[in-house]
């Protein structure tokens, strides 16, 4: 993609997301300054995330493995898709442990190891996650600095009746 | 204005969900230090900036925390403010510099219905908000019914003419063959795994490590080939010649069980409903005749995607996707629409399928599935969706998953998908999957590249040796009764050692190709490949491969069934023979023409320079592979077993649970 280049991440970016996966949701905004679209994305996707995490918790103390093994798959997925590496890859520990195979997805475990290093994970996914979201928050600007970064392409206000 | 005015100053604004870009906006017209520069309008109605300059220099940055007019008034519009065209009195009043912007909500001294005031949906840059695309679809989705019933009549003709060609090249090469419609009966196990294996896969709805169902490929691919070749209908291949009429028929007591299909559509073949006069909803006929229509007839590109590199396609291909999670489907139908495609979606197995099997519903072109969601996991929709539609083509199911295990993937060719997009996807990963498998929508088709994003290329590709290795070894027992399930008449019909006469069909088409008609059957052949019909439409062995997988892995799992059938005769169409033939036709060779084709780069791979996949899978299979072809007639369940070990072999060796979606790919095209 040619305008790849232009999107103007900040330097600290890759230690937040996947850059060139991040990079090509941006350039789904096609150009509009108020990134509509990825911020639309990112929000959701918070949204998402701590109703997750919300669960999660829930099923810890359900002690239901399958269950967390399902939603570390399911936000596995979606972190994966904006470029959250750091949740994606705890989420697909959880997702192995959940179901009762190790990290990394091959040696089985027992259910209370899987729990007690679900258990442990979960408070560094947050983590994660929510320096993660600090800094997309900070990246899309919260709503009411909305357009301050924008370079408009346009430069006559297109404000018609 | 309602009187309150005294109360615009000081108040605080409800707070509520009044959006913070109105309250500051409120904020702002009260303050009345700048009342110079921006203001409201005598009426309350309307605020009027006076003096363009000075408001964003001073102003906007007091309160919006940039100086950026126009931005302003974007958000402005984005609010459904409006500007207020200058009248000859406005002009007089306020100068000539003025900007009057005017909300119903948006009163002075009246705070009580801010709000109201709400962000439009998004509609000016991103014409559909992604979640959307359905409603604009189906208003297009109407226009395009609307056509194609005008066209009815010629479509019509089409169809007959379709006939026509279908039955003609049917009876050359039944001639040629000496292929007997009972030959076709292999077929029926196909058919009829959706149903036995369905149940077993509902049962394990959610867990994708369940008994993968097995759908093989269908002879039919290798026939529709062999039609191909003698219609010499090369370029924008229009939908695969129809079969049924060769009296596949007869499946549909066997194998079909109910509602959805029609069982005769299990030709599979894109038209075939159409033509053959069985609708594909048999309901409406009709509505299978515009599907028809639009899939032969481009109306001309619709769309294009803001982004660069967009295939051109006929029109635009109707996707539909059907992925439980809300921000990749966002991201799936933002990237589907930006390369061009008319994406749908549902959020789970079930409203996949109800989705898909809608009479009133789009056509779609091909499915994005994912795997694991609520309800109905992809692989059990895709065996329902298969059910109907036995053509794996018809259209081409894609897993979507980061569930890329060798267990994983064998299911999903077991339930009938063609290909894995893996997870997380790219834009350039969606389109080379989408050119990959819809090249007959695509005005200059582009050869499937290695990078093809399919999981299959590489495994096949890569250890295809093995496979057909363990496949000879294998005369096992299959351990799945899927050779049984085969209708008995196949089995009687036709006897034939498993494994050195492979598949009837696949040979007759090369007899007769070679001694009878086309000379230039393998040229015909390299454009095949070339052109559209890459991706299902290979000759015998490789058909059923590229149906599989596209790949050689995807052949294998299939291939297997066939050795192990106890019954040669089921195998009996197998390409077996036919692959060997085609091996030495085409691609046998290391330089065969084949090469070119599968996944150039990702075949490349291959020491030998073989050619691509096909290349090297014929060669394997030349040389060891026995059995037969894939998906033919081969009971695919049975086969299953073996297939795996070799599969999973390549997966593993290729293929980790990596997730970095550049390792991924990079993995997916040296695996190839």
């Amino acid at each position: 993609m040619s305008d790849e280049d232009t999107f103007d991440l900040p330097i600290d970016a890759p230690d937040y997301v996947d850059v060139e996966t991040f990079e090509q949701i941006l350039e789904m905004d096609d150009g509009d300054p108020e990134r509509e679209f990825s911020r639309g994305l990112v929000f959701g996707f918070f949204e998402q995330a701590n109703t997750t995490f919300d669960e999660m918790d829930d099923s810890i103390r359900k002690k239901d493995l399958p269950q967390l093994s399902s939603l570390g798959h399911f936000l596995k997925g979606s972190s994966a898709t904006l470029g959250l590496f750091k949740v994606r890859d705890i989420c697909e520990k959880i997702q192995h442990l959940g179901a009762l195979k190790d990290e990394k997805g091959s040696g089985d475990i027992k259910e209370d190891e899987a729990l007690r290093t679900i258990t442990k994970l979960l408070p560094k996914m947050k983590e994660d996650y929510t320096a993660a979201e600090v800094w997309l928050r900070n990246f899309f600007g919260s709503e009411d600095s909305e357009g301050e970064d924008s370079n408009p392409p346009e430069a006559k206000p297109k404000a018609t009746q | 204005m309602d009187g309150e005015g005294g109360k615009g100053g000081n108040s605080t604004l409800a707070t509520g969900n009044t959006s913070d870009f109105v309250k500051k906006l409120y904020r702002m017209l009260s303050e009345k230090h700048h009342s110079h520069v921006v203001r409201w309008a005598e009426d309350g109605g309307s605020f009027i900036v006076f003096d363009n300059a000075e408001f964003t220099k001073n102003v906007l940055p007091q309160h919006f925390k940039h100086s950026n007019f126009a931005s302003f008034v974007r958000q402005l519009n984005k609010y459904d403010f409006h500007k207020v065209r200058a009248t000859d009195e406005s002009l007089i009043q306020n100068g000539d510099q003025a900007w009057e912007f005017v909300h119903p909500h948006f009163r002075f001294g009246d705070d009580s219905n801010l709000e109201g005031i709400k962000r439009k949906a998004p509609t000016q840059r991103n014409k559909k908000d992604s979640e959307e695309p359905p409603k604009q679809d189906e208003t297009r989705e109407i226009i395009a019914k609307l056509q194609a019933r005008l066209d009815q009549v010629v479509s019509q003709v089409a169809n007959l003419e379709d006939l026509y060609h279908k039955a003609v090249s049917h009876m050359r090469f039944m001639n040629g063959s000496g292929y007997m419609p009972p030959q076709m009966h292999p077929h029926h196990p196909e058919h009829e795994m959706p149903m036995h294996v369905s149940p077993q896969i509902m049962a394990h709805q959610m867990s994708p490590h369940g008994p993968p169902p097995m759908h093989p490929a269908t002879p039919l691919q290798q026939a529709e080939r062999f039609l191909h070749q003698q219609q010499h209908s090369p370029i924008p291949p229009p939908p695969p010649p129809p079969h049924h009429p060769n009296g596949y028929v007869d499946i549909n007591p066997n194998g079909m069980n109910n509602a959805n299909s029609p069982a005769i559509n299990p030709s599979g073949f894109g038209n075939t409903a159409a033509q053959s006069g069985v609708p594909l909803h048999a309901t409406d006929p009709q509505i299978s005749t515009t599907f028809r229509q639009e899939t032969r007839r481009p109306m001309g590109t619709r769309k294009k995607s803001a982004s660069g590199a967009v295939p051109h396609w006929k029109r635009p291909p109707k996707i539909l996707l059907v992925e439980d999670d809300p921000t990749c489907r966002k991201i799936g139908l933002k990237f589907l629409e930006a390369v061009g495609c008319l994406p749908f979606y549902a959020c789970d197995g079930l409203e996949g399928i109800r989705k898909f099997q809608d009479l009133n519903g789009p056509h779609y072109d091909l499915v994005l599935m994912d795997i694991v969601m609520p309800h109905l996991d992809g692989a059990s929709a895709c065996g329902e969706i298969r059910k109907g539609r036995p053509d794996m083509k018809d259209p081409p199911v894609i897993a979507m998953t980061s569930n890329i295990r060798t267990t994983d993937i064998n299911l999903y060719f077991n339930s009938g998908m063609i290909d894995v997009l893996p997870k997380p996807f790219t834009r350039d990963g969606l389109l080379q999957t989408l050119q990959k498998w819809l090249p007959h929508l695509q005005t200059n088709p582009t050869e499937p590249s290695s990078k093809s994003s399919s999981a299959f290329p590489a495994p096949g590709s890569s250890k295809a040796s093995n496979f057909p290795h363990n496949n000879n070894n294998s005369n096992s027992p299959t351990p799945n009764s899927a050779s049984a399930p085969q209708p008995p008449s196949s089995q009687q019909q036709q006897q034939q050692p498993p494994q050195s006469s492979a598949s009837p069909i696949l040979k007759t088409e090369y007899d007769n190709n070679t001694t009878t008609s086309h000379p230039e059957d393998v040229s015909d052949d390299e454009d095949d490949r070339n052109g559209q019909h890459t991706p299902g439409s290979s000759v015998g062995g490789r058909v059923t491969s590229s149906t599989m997988s596209g790949g050689g892995g995807a052949v294998n799992i299939n291939n297997h069934p066939h050795p192990q059938h106890p019954h040669p005769h089921p195998h009996p169409h197998h390409p077996h023979h036919g692959h060997h033939p085609s091996g030495d036709y085409t691609f046998g060779e290391p330089n065969g023409p084949p090469s070119g084709y599968g996944n150039p780069g990702g075949s490349a791979g291959g020491p030998g320079g073989a050619g691509g996949v096909e290349g090297e899978m014929l060669n394997a299979s030349a040389g060891i592979y026995t059995p037969g072809l894939v998906g033919l007639g081969g009971p695919p369940p049975g086969g299953m077993t073996s297939p795996r070990g070799g599969v999973r072999r390549q997966i593993d060796a290729g293929i980790h649970d990596e997730y970095d979606p550049r390792m991924k790919r990079m993995r997916y095209n040296n695996a190839t």
